[in-house]
């Protein structure tokens, strides 16, 4: 099976590793997991409370290749992005982007999981209408 | 056909294995294709069919985490691929020993090594506990769909200590 170069770069040069404060009023955590593969993934956003953007965004996942690599170009795509915009983001366009083999198409749905999760704690903390809908895969 | 069905034996997690091995061979004659090379074509490819299903059955339900999927599928106890789900609480366990996993990858302590071996045995212990009265009543009884979620539960988070032990044997030679 031959991997995407995007996918390779992500992998072996993961961006955005790290923890937020989840204490924060503007962090957000989405943890998620994929029991077959023992897989979890922790994604946080941090939003400015002036503008409504996501002005950083932090992963940490233990699983495979392609759930690193998506975790590592969902927080890429949410920096800079507005909640609304953020929601945008689904599986496929992260299977696109990664060129992912159908086999791990459940990694970049993880990756929507834990962006919509990050979301939807971040709303909730701030007393905002959740807006995140229950996921359709 | 189920694979129960097929060595003869009740839909269960915990299994008579001296029964199931004697009923494999016991297909392994009756199936074995050197005693068909003289009937016809269909019969053949017939026989070669339930030689295999003889096999692949057998390997399945003689190992007990292969049985217990087999079996959580069998019922429609296990969602899709994605779609199973864990609490909050336990995810947030495997991201504590996780990351304690990949502080010993980077500077490897044989204290820090033992407090995750320690907690790690914890877990499947506790674990192990959870489940076994549910594995031990389970009799393929329709009002026993709560006891299948609870073993449900019990194959995934076996999955997430399954990895994380492999992780840790890597350091056992240290």
């Amino acid at each position: 099976m031959a991997y995407s170069d995007k996918l390779l770069e992500h992998f072996k040069h993961p961006k955005n590793v790290g923890t937020l404060d989840k204490s924060k009023k503007t962090v957000g955590t989405g943890l998620v997991g994929a029991p077959e593969c023992g897989d979890v993934m922790r994604l946080q956003i941090e939003v400015d409370e002036a503008t409504g953007m996501i002005k950083d965004a932090k992963f940490k996942t233990f699983g495979c290749g392609s759930a690193i690599a998506s975790s590592s170009l969902a927080t890429e795509w949410l920096k800079g992005k507005s909640i609304d915009e953020a929601l945008t983001i689904d599986n496929m366009t992260i299977v696109e982007e990664l060129a992912l083999p159908p086999v791990k198409i459940h990694c970049s749905v993880l990756a929507e999981d834990a962006i919509k999760g990050a979301i939807k704690d971040y709303q909730e903390k701030n007393g905002i209408t959740v807006t995140v809908e229950e996921s359709s895969h | 056909m189920n694979y129960f069905e097929f060595f003869d034996l009740p839909v269960r997690f915990i299994l008579d294995e001296a029964a199931l091995k004697r009923q494999f061979y016991v297909n392994s004659k009756k199936y074995h294709p050197d005693f068909y090379t003289l009937a016809s074509e269909s019969k053949q490819a017939e026989i070669l069919e339930l030689s295999t299903l003889n096999n692949q059955a057998y390997q399945t339900l003689v190992d007990f985490d292969k049985r217990m999927k087999y079996v959580l599928e069998l019922k429609g106890a296990l969602a899709e691929e994605g779609k199973n789900k864990l609490p909050q609480a336990f995810l947030l366990e495997m991201m504590d020993i996780n990351e304690a996993l990949m502080e010993l990858e980077f500077d490897f302590e044989q204290e820090a090594y033992q407090r995750v071996l320690s907690s790690l045995e914890a877990q499947q212990s506790a674990l192990d506990a959870s489940v076994a009265s549910a594995l031990a009543t389970y009799e393929d009884l329709p009002e026993q769909t709560a006891l299948l979620d609870t073993i449900k539960n019990y194959y995934l988070k076996k999955r997430y200590l399954l990895r994380i032990k492999e992780n840790l044997n890597k350091f056992a030679s240290l």
